[in-house]
Formats: structure tokens, sequence, C-alpha cells
């Protein structure tokens, strides 16, 4: 689906991603994992087409990131960003509406398929109770879920998170990545999380990238990855690692210096 | 969303409906005001005898007081409403894609340019004037577009552009321009006079022939602008957002600016730079109708129409017979505004 090839980001003098080859298979779920200043959101920026590669390329489906015009990107693909929408005196269901963008002429109407489209993705992410609240009167994480509800509408392929649940507090964590593994069974999409939280990622990915200085240091399964002596190096930890009693899934355990 | 469209709909005549009687009332007590002491009454019986199609009547009146109510009095309040407008659409417009709630074409430096192009052109320029009238606004729409990179350009620092220096910016552009401006004045001679007026900005000089000069420029900038709300809308989720939405984002802010700078240079080139109109109208209106641009567009143009007009009746009548430039009347409202809301930096909206 994704398939990037010898990527490199160069920002003035500072390299900030270095030669990265990865992809990414339809349906599957990608974690970018890595310490903070590894390069995992500019990763995701030049998937999303913010920056442009200083050498190497992306396709996506096949065909170069660059051959897509504007908005045949977005209704391939979706971002969600740290912050969620921006807290505006306007509804959520207008909110919403706006990833029907990609699928609009410059003359544009919204056709009942769209509003179809927009109460599908209200239901879907819990948000049509507040529907006609205004985006400023909500909480952080219900902004969150409007940016999912948001990507939803825009019917992607794939769909990008870049630390969708940083700001957010367990409960909407769980919330939001419940919401994107719901939405992957029900379409078959892709996704490619970028997350901090070591035990989510492992819990909701497939996959994990593991980021390091600009570079991709590993790429592999759960197990692969969830490694003591492996996390340990790259975050300077002492990590335990246990499996999850329930979901047979590795698990860390933090412990602090005596 | 065909519902939602109707509710657009529904709130935009909520708001517009209200408006355009405010307009005509305020149109109505523009005309019938004035230093040459004609009757309500017989005001009206001269604009009503030239709409077509009505009866015909008696004229009772003199020449002289025909020739005051309709070759003077309304082309200038019809030229009002298309400066007023195209001023706060255009204010509405950078605002939007600037994400700056100070911008406007009076503090970006639009005004200057556009006035100092339209002054140059007035005194050198004749023999250039490739399309007849219509070179005028044109003139003024090139400058004023060239101010507003030049502007845009210096605030430009380490891929950001700061509320703080995009103003200051400004004010250093315009301090050179308006030195310009003095340096064409004073060269001009008898023609001084004329160009005066572009200082403060005044509707002095209005005629029909001025107005149908303009017209089509704010027309077809302000449609432009308007067709455009959707995409004003998306880019105040922030300039990102807009992009993983698929809006190809330097290409829509080109396309407005320059919709824009074509709306606020043609009221320009015919009223001279009358300040904080495009910033007034459209942070009030916001507060009342909410940020939907689709809605806030075209409830700023009619509340900027009738902000001129007020303005303009004010500055024609307050100090009889002597008239003051209108830039006075909004200036003595807008500074204090723009000091208001420079402290109150609600950016709530942005």
């Amino acid at each position: 689906m994704i398939q990037a090839t010898g990527v490199s980001l160069q920002i003035g003098q500072r390299e900030i991603l270095s030669n990265i080859s990865f992809q990414v298979r339809r349906g599957e779920t990608l974690g970018i994992i890595g310490p903070n200043g590894s390069g995992k959101s500019s990763l995701i920026k030049v998937v999303s087409r913010l920056l442009t590669p200083s050498t190497g390329s992306v396709s996506v489906d096949g065909k170069p990131l660059a051959s897509y015009s504007s908005k045949m990107l977005a209704r391939k693909m979706a971002v969600v960003s740290q912050e969620g929408m921006a807290p505006l005196p306007i509804t959520v269901e207008e909110a919403v509406a706006m990833g029907r963008y990609p699928y609009h002429g410059f003359f544009r109407r919204n056709t009942a398929q769209d509003a179809e489209v927009i109460q599908h993705a209200l239901a879907r992410t819990g948000l049509e109770v507040v529907a006609c609240k205004l985006l400023d009167q909500l909480s952080g994480g219900e902004r969150q879920r409007v940016a999912i509800a948001c990507a939803m509408a825009q019917e992607p392929e794939v769909l990008l998170l870049d630390e969708p649940t940083t700001y957010l507090d367990i409960g909407y964590q769980v919330g939001i990545l419940n919401l994107v593994r719901e939405w992957r069974k029900e379409t078959g999409g892709t996704a490619v999380l970028v997350l901090h939280d070591l035990n989510l990622a492992a819990q909701y990915c497939d996959r994990l990238i593991l980021m390091e200085g600009g570079t991709m240091t590993h790429n592999g399964t759960i197990e692969e990855i969830m490694q003591a002596q492996l996390l340990s190096e790259v975050y300077g930890i002492k990590p335990l690692i246990v499996t999850h009693p329930n979901l047979q899934i590795p698990q860390i355990l933090l412990e602090r210096s005596s | 969303m065909k519902e939602g469209q109707r509710r657009v709909g529904k709130k935009l005549g909520f708001w517009l409906l209200p408006l355009l009687f405010a307009l005509l009332f305020v149109i109505i007590g523009s005309v019938s005001l004035g230093s040459a002491q004609l009757s309500f009454y017989m005001v009206w019986k001269i604009i009503l005898s030239h709409v077509p199609f009505m009866p015909e009547m008696e004229k009772d009146w003199s020449k002289a007081a025909e020739v005051i109510v309709w070759n003077i009095r309304m082309p200038r309040i019809l030229l009002a409403v298309l400066v007023g407008a195209a001023l706060a659409v255009a204010g509405v417009a950078y605002q939007g894609v600037l994400r700056n709630p100070l911008a406007d074409p009076y503090i970006l430096g639009v005004s200057s340019g556009a006035s100092l192009g339209a002054a140059c052109f007035m005194m050198f320029g004749q023999g250039i004037a490739f399309f007849g009238q219509w070179t005028l606004p044109l003139i003024a729409f090139i400058c004023g577009m060239g101010t507003l990179f030049v502007v845009y350009r210096l605030a430009y620092i380490a891929g950001k552009v700061q509320m703080e220096t995009l103003l200051l910016s400004g004010v250093v552009v315009q301090a050179f321009l308006g030195a310009g401006l003095s340096l064409v004045m004073s060269m001009s001679g008898e023609k001084m006079q004329r160009i005066f007026y572009w200082l403060m900005g005044s509707l002095t000089l209005s005629d029909w022939s001025s107005g149908v000069v303009v017209a089509p420029y704010v027309i077809v900038g302000g449609i432009i602008i308007f067709l455009f709300a959707g995409e004003l809308n998306l880019l105040a989720f922030g300039e990102q957002k807009a992009h993983h939405l698929g809006m190809n984002v330097e290409r829509t802010r080109l396309m407005i600016l320059i919709a824009a700078s074509l709306t606020a240079g043609a009221a320009v080139s015919v009223s001279g730079v009358i300040g904080f109109v495009g910033l007034i109208v459209p942070h009030i209106m916001r507060t009342i109708v909410g940020s939907d641009h689709r809605v806030l567009l075209p409830v700023s143009a009619v509340a900027g129409a009738i902000l001129l007009i007020a303005a303009d009746t004010i500055a024609r009548t307050v100090m009889e017979p002597q008239e003051l430039p209108i830039g006075v009347i909004t200036a003595f409202l807008g500074a204090p505004f723009f000091g208001y809301l420079l402290r109150k930096r609600r950016q709530r909206f942005f």
C-alpha cells in the first residue's frame, strides 16, 4: 500500500531522516515508535506529502506520491495530528463535513451520499449526541474524536495518525485506538500510527518500526521489537518484558532507579 | 448535507435581510442630508423620476436640485456602497488567508501601495493607459498586490510569519510608501489637490463614471472570494489540516490574495486610503454571525457598505460647508478599535 525507498530529508544543514525504506501492506497496522526527536513525525509528514524528501521516494498504491493531485491524495489517505480539531466556533457536524472536501468540485454541492457518510462517521465515533455542539465547547479528547470522524469521512484507504493520544487521559487514549481498530475491521483499511506508549503500540499494531536519530534501526514483529535489551539501549531504561495474561502480547513494565 | 446547506441559507437570510434594510435606511438618510437644504420629499421625487417605468411626474424642482441629488449625492452613495463592501470583504479574506486577526488592506500596506500606484499613474502615466478608464484600478491592484508581497516577504522569518512582525513590516512599508506619496504630491503642482485626497481618503471625486469603472473589479473580486468561502473555512483549521483535507494550500492562498487585492485596489483607486474598514467590520460581524465564511462574507459586505455611507455622511455634514476626508472618520473609529483588539488578542477564531 505504501512503499518508501531510501527516503532522506534535509532541512538546512540538519539531516532529519536518512535513508529510510519500508513497506506497509494493505490492511495492516504499522506502529512507528522511537525516542523524542528520532524523526517519527517527520516521516509521517513525508508520507503525507507535507514535506518533500531530499532524496528517495514514496509511493502509494503503486503510484509515486507526487503524481497524486491534492484531492486524490486526500481520498487515499487521511491524517490525524496530535492536537485534534482546533477549538473554533464551528459545530461538530460542520467540522466532520469538511472531510468530504476532497470529493467536491469547485462549485461544490453536498449530496445525499455525503450526508450518509457524515452521519456514519458521527455514529461510528459516538459523536451523534454532540453533533450540534461547537468545537470550542468540547474537551481535547472529544476534539480528537472529531478529528478521527473527519478523517473517516474522507473515506480513505490509509489512516495516518501522528501521536493521536499524546494529550489525552487513558480512557480517551484507548477510546481513540479502539475507534481506529474498529474502522480497520469494518473497511479493511490500512493504518500507520506514531505512538509513544509502547504497551498500546504492542496491543494495537501488527508490526513496529523503531526509529533512532533519523534512521530506522529496526523493523519487525511485536515480539522482535519488544525486547528488554533493545529497548534499554534505545530509551536508556531498565524495562521488564512480561506477557499480557489475557492477550498473550509482550508488554513492558518500568522500574524506577532505586 | 442538504440540510446543512439549508441551514447556512437560513442563517444568511436571518442576518442579511435586516442588514439590507439597515442599508436602505442609511441610504435614504444619507441622500436627504447635505449642505444644500432640500426637503426629504423633493429628494425622493427626484430619485423616483429617474427610475425606469415610473409614471411621469411633474418636475416642480429646480435644475440645481436635480444635479445635487442625481449627479452628486447618488453616485457618491453608490460609490460608498462599493468601496465599503470591497474593503470589508478584502479584510475578511486577508484575515482568513493570513490567519491573522489584525490583517486588513490598510494595515498590510495594500492601500498605500495601491494609492501610490494610482497617484503616480495620474501624474505621469497617461501615456500608458492601454485600457482607457479601466487602467487606473488595474494599476492600483498591481501596486497593492506588489506591496502585499513585499510586506509578507519582510515578515517571513525562519519559515514563519508572526503577527507582530507582519504588523511591523506593514508599518515600515507604509512609511516608505507614504514618503513616496508625499514626493509625488509635491511634484504635482496644480494636481496636488486631487492627490491630497489619496492621503486620507475621500469620495468627493465621485461621479457615475467612477462607480461604473470600479464596480466590475469589486464584483468580480468579491465573487471569486465568495467562491472560496469553503476553502477559507478549511484554512481556519490550519494550513496542515487544510493540506490533509486535500486543499492545494499554496495555490488557494494565492488566488484569494489576488482576488482580495483586486477588490481592495480597485476601491482605493477611486477613494484613496480609507483605513480600518476592513478591520472593524469583519470583527464585529464575526462576533455576531460566527466564523462560517459563507455567511460572514456577504454579511460583512453589506455592513461595510453601511459603515462607509454613515462615515461619509458624517464627513460631509459635520463641518458644513467644509468637508472632512472620510479616512479621518474611519481612523477615529478604527484606531481605538485596533488598540482594543491588540490588547484583547482574542485569537479564538484563528
